[in-house]
């Protein structure tokens, strides 16, 4: 019985690659075309963790779909929202892969959207310059001959950042069902419900759980695969702290006409400390900030390996110069970052009021890389507003302290996970690397370091086991900004990257 | 001739027949006793964004001032008119101009302390704290109680500048139910765009100057000194603004996978912003403050004024000023640098891991006579071009994206500039010894108000002297949220204005 399943097996994989060079493309067409309606339900799911109570029916989606493919799914309990655990355990002796998946999504700016509501999917063609709506039949129309031809995408929250990997996923689960394929080792996912707030509850949650983890390995089903949109292996991932900075000025708004010239400006402080840190190029002018980071000549091979084309970056993304921490895209990834996601005070555009504003905040991340420690960097942050003549505090000034002090800036941080990196030479880096060129015929693009941060360092930490990122979807998704995308193409080659390494012998 | 003095000079001998005591109960029982037309004047929006709400106010005011014996006609514009108002005694008399704004500043409800900034509440100050305050059951209360305390109506336009247009109403109808007379021809020009920075005012003074030939211009708007004394304004600023944007990649991009290689444009900001002041506050910029000189004289006048520093730092809450002068009064002197609003990205709880797209600053410049608008926009331009910027006055072309690092666009426009009347002209002493006379003490005498009225047309095309009548508190949160009048100033400023109606001016 064994035998003849092993035997039609073979001979399906065969009659595949006779036609194609990728080993389940076909299928992965057929099964990914099937699951659409299914998708559209899923992207439908409210999934900003900023509203906890809107995420239970996402949970509940979580629990069914796994169940659906004979996982155990149960749920670990944080102080917020649950973990999912989703386990599918052969035999004891077998090796465990983990698998981390991200359900929630980034806050939603409606207005910024080219579609009435992120979370109804659009289907949308590349056509003239720009992405119109077509029919969801379109896509019955689909062929593995003409799929690269045009660029049609799902639009919507979370269509790739994440739960396009989820859908992948489950996709290469139900091709496995329905072609009685064995799994070939033990399978864990966890799904996490908080990964866009930093995952808060992460850690202590993996050290709780820690013996329901257990695992030899963890994939991270998560990111945007190289630019060129071949299949990519990611080996580590940056981490990820955060610092709000407030500078204060007169207690309420002042009129600018009676206060100008007299009540300090809020604005001009924080531009004060801004500008402080970083030279005109983008480099860190903090003393210390890149310390401990050594780019020898065999990563400098390996970074240069990856098929960047730096100019069509910069055309797509439209600036002349990059920031000057590193000669190369690649290696300017092996360095932390520091970056004002956002900044504001006062009003603009048609808004604007003749006001010296009360105050100004400015909102920081810092990503961390496996050198760089975020408490150290933190503090060096700290330290140096400190030495432009601030008092540093960690909560708002009281009238005292605002009266007794000439510059004040109130400093919140928060170090939401550190980096992690597993050697592509490891054990675990080599078997994907050999799962992936099977399915692809191709040599996967090997990134020692992706920018993102994804909270893995618990498990690497925790658990003590390697991480290695899978990530599936197009690089110009628009994840966390408005009109967030998946291109068809990549939703197909994704279901055919998981089944693949669901597919290979650990 | 003689015998017409005799006569002016008997009718003013009228108004004293009233002791100043009694004269300022009668007022008050009046004020109080049309307290509701007050209320239902602020109960109409005047954003000047919205045409329909302007429109309806508009009315109102015709309807009003035709009741009161005015003529009335609409000065038509390209965008809202103007009212004309104007009541002629005799062709002997001097003819006095009065500017009002019944425009008000938009609103953000969200900081608001009630429902409806358009529905008045009155509230009473106890222990620090404005608490409600039920004005029906205070029908008793006695003109010493006003002075005790601090009861206040809280609605938007309260004091800026509704609450002066309101004084001036019931003086007139004071005046006509006293038969007290108006000592001069009146004409009233009355502004539905003035936070808007008057769009159409120098056009239609040009247009209209016949119509609004007169020998002096009086202002009834802005905050009386802070020691809430009667004050005269002989100068105010004026105002230009200037929008600067600095540009990222062209769309928000993933601070992980993009911090370090592309450009932010917050720190971009920074650096122009930190550029332009030092960190006391005074602009850097070469030939800023050219012109202006401060003689002892000048000094002697500015610390005529009694301003209590001490308190003003109080209670803005903050330890050292701006450095620009060497008092409170001497900085007004000066043209002032003020960011009024500054946003990039999202911050608090819409935060995102994003490089911002752009970054956009809005400044304010307040210029006072020596200072030419568009000379101190031309310096700033050029200080910005020296930091190495492209400064345009256009969205970059993708084509100029990539041509040039660092841009700036930078778009100016000179709103009114300042103007100063000398306090030892004749209408300055006219209305120093009006004041004097209906309060029974010196009127605080300011040299240059921080705030812009947009005077300057009047003054340059209709050649004549103007000085301002300040009337509400100086704490009023005007141009912000909660805004409010003290109702002893409301009451005052009904007396003042009666006081110079009723006095002859030659």
């Amino acid at each position: 019985m064994k035998k003849l399943i092993t035997i039609s097996i073979l001979s399906l994989i065969f009659s595949i690659n006779s036609f194609s060079q990728r080993l389940y493309e076909e299928e992965a067409l057929e099964v990914g075309i099937e699951s659409i309606n299914n998708f559209r339900e899923f992207l439908s799911l409210k999934n900003d963790a900023n509203y906890k109570t809107e995420l239970e029916p996402l949970i509940q989606w979580g629990i069914d779909n796994f169940n659906k493919y004979g996982f155990k799914v149960e749920r670990l309990k944080t102080p917020e929202l649950p973990l999912l655990l989703a386990s599918k355990i052969l035999s004891k002796s077998a090796k465990t892969i983990l698998i981390y998946l991200q359900f929630d999504g980034q806050p939603v700016d409606k207005l910024k959207w080219n579609q009435e509501n992120p979370y109804q999917a659009e289907l949308k063609m590349y056509d003239d310059g720009e992405y119109k709506s077509i029919d969801w039949s379109v896509l019955k129309t689909i062929s593995t001959k003409n799929i690269n031809d045009s660029d049609i995408r799902i639009f919507a929250r979370s269509a790739s950042d994440a739960k396009g990997p989820v859908m992948m996923l489950l996709n290469a689960l139900k091709i496995m069902k329905e072609n009685d394929f064995k799994l070939k080792y033990n399978l864990k996912v966890i799904m996490d419900f908080e990964e866009e707030l930093g995952s808060p509850n992460l850690t202590n949650a993996v050290s709780e759980y820690s013996d329901k983890l257990k695992s030899d390995a963890l994939l991270i089903y998560d990111g945007p695969q190289h630019p060129s949109n071949l299949p990519t292996l990611e080996f580590g991932a940056r981490g990820i702290s955060q610092i709000t900075l407030t500078t204060y000025g007169p207690i309420v708004p002042q009129h600018s006409g009676h206060f100008g010239n007299y009540a300090p400006n809020p604005v001009f402080r924080m531009s004060e400390i801004l500008n402080s840190m970083k030279d005109e190029n983008g480099r860190v002018t903090i003393n210390g900030f890149y310390d401990g980071i050594d780019i020898d000549e065999k990563t400098l091979e390996v970074l240069s390996e990856v098929p960047d084309d730096e100019v069509k970056m910069r055309e797509n993304m439209q600036f002349k110069i990059p920031d000057d921490v590193a000669s190369s895209y690649q290696e300017s990834i092996q360095f932390p970052s520091l970056n004002v996601r956002g900044i504001e005070s006062g009003w603009v555009g048609d808004e604007v009021r003749t006001i010296i504003p009360a105050e100004c905040i400015a909102e920081i991340d810092v990503r961390l890389v496996l050198e760089s420690d975020g408490n150290r960097l933190i503090n060096l942050i700290k330290t140096h507003i400190e030495k432009l003549g601030y008092l540093v505090l960690d909560r708002v000034p009281s009238k005292k302290e605002r009266l007794k002090n000439n510059k004040i800036v109130t400093l919140n941080s928060s170090i939401s996970y550190d980096a992690y990196r597993t050697d592509i030479d490891s054990f675990f880096g080599e078997w994907l690397i050999t799962s992936l060129k099977k399915t692809f015929n191709i040599e996967p693009v090997k990134i020692r370091t992706s920018g993102g941060s994804v909270p893995i360092s618990p498990f690497v930490k925790i658990l003590g086991i390697p991480a290695i990122s899978v990530p599936p979807v197009n690089k110009d998704n628009n994840q966390h900004s408005p009109n967030e995308n998946i291109k068809i193409s990549n939703y197909i080659s994704g279901i055919e990257t998981y089944l693949g390494i669901l597919l290979e012998d650990f | 001739m003689n015998l017409y003095k005799v006569i002016i000079l008997s009718i003013i001998t009228c108004l004293p027949i009233y002791s100043q005591r009694e004269f300022k109960d009668k007022v008050y029982d009046h004020a109080v006793r049309n307290m509701n037309e007050f209320i239902e004047f602020l109960s109409y929006p005047n954003d000047a964004n919205f045409k329909t709400d302007i429109n309806k106010l508009i009315t109102w005011t015709e309807d009003k001032f035709n009741s009161l014996d005015f003529r009335l006609e609409k000065l038509n514009t390209e965008t809202f008119p103007l009212l004309l108002a104007t009541k002629h005694i005799n062709d002997d008399y001097k003819t006095i101009l009065v500017y009002l704004h019944l425009d008000g500043q938009p609103i953000d409800l969200s900081k608001w302390n009630q429902e409806d900034p358009f529905n008045p509440v009155f509230k009473l100050q106890e222990n620090g704290k404005f608490v409600d305050y039920e004005w029906n059951k205070a029908k008793d209360l006695k003109y010493g109680d006003l002075e005790k305390n601090d009861i206040r109506i809280f609605a938007r336009s309260a004091s800026d500048a509704k609450g002066p247009v309101m004084m001036l109403i019931q003086a007139l109808k004071f005046m006509n139910l006293n038969g007290i007379d108006q000592k001069f021809n009146l004409k009233l020009v009355m502004d539905f765009e003035e936070e808007k920075s008057s769009p159409s005012l120098p056009y239609a003074v040009k247009k209209y100057s016949e119509l609004l030939e007169s020998d002096a211009l009086l202002i009834f708007d802005g905050p009386q000194h802070e020691s809430n004394l009667p004050t005269l304004n002989f100068g105010n600023r004026g105002i230009s603004s200037i929008t600067l944007k600095t540009y990222g990649p062209i769309v928000p991009q993933h601070s992980g996978h993009f911090g370090n290689y592309a450009p932010n444009p917050v720190f971009r900001m920074s650096n122009i912003l930190s550029s332009m002041k030092d960190e006391n506050g005074v602009v850097k910029i070469k030939g800023y403050y050219d012109g202006i000189v401060i003689t002892n004289e000048i000094k002697k006048s500015l610390d005529n004024v009694p301003d209590n520093e001490d308190s003003m730092l109080d209670k803005m809450q903050f330890k050292i000023p701006e450095s620009v002068g060497n008092s409170y009064q001497e900085s007004l002197q000066f043209p002032s640098l003020n960011v009024r609003g500054i946003r990039a990205g999202w911050v608090e709880s819409e935060a995102r891991t994003i490089i911002p797209s752009e970054c956009i600053a809005e400044i304010d410049v307040r210029l006072v006579i020596e200072s030419d608008g568009y000379r101190l926009n031309n310096l700033i331009k050029n200080h910005i071009k020296t930091l190495g910027y492209v400064v345009l006055d256009h969205e970059p072309s993708k084509e100029e994206r990539m041509k040039y690092d660092k841009i700036v666009k930078l778009t100016s426009k000179v709103s009114y500039p300042a103007f100063r009347t000398d306090m030892n002209s004749d209408i300055g002493e006219w209305l120093t010894n009006t004041l004097t006379e209906t309060f029974g003490v010196k009127p605080v005498l300011k040299r240059t108000s921080g705030g812009s009225v947009p005077i300057s047309p009047f003054v340059n095309i209709l050649d004549i002297p103007a000085v301002g009548v300040p009337t509400v508190n100086k704490d009023n949160n005007q141009h912000s949220p909660n805004e409010n009048i003290k109702i002893i100033n409301y009451i005052m400023g009904i007396e003042a204005f009666v006081g110079i109606l009723s006095s002859e001016f030659n």
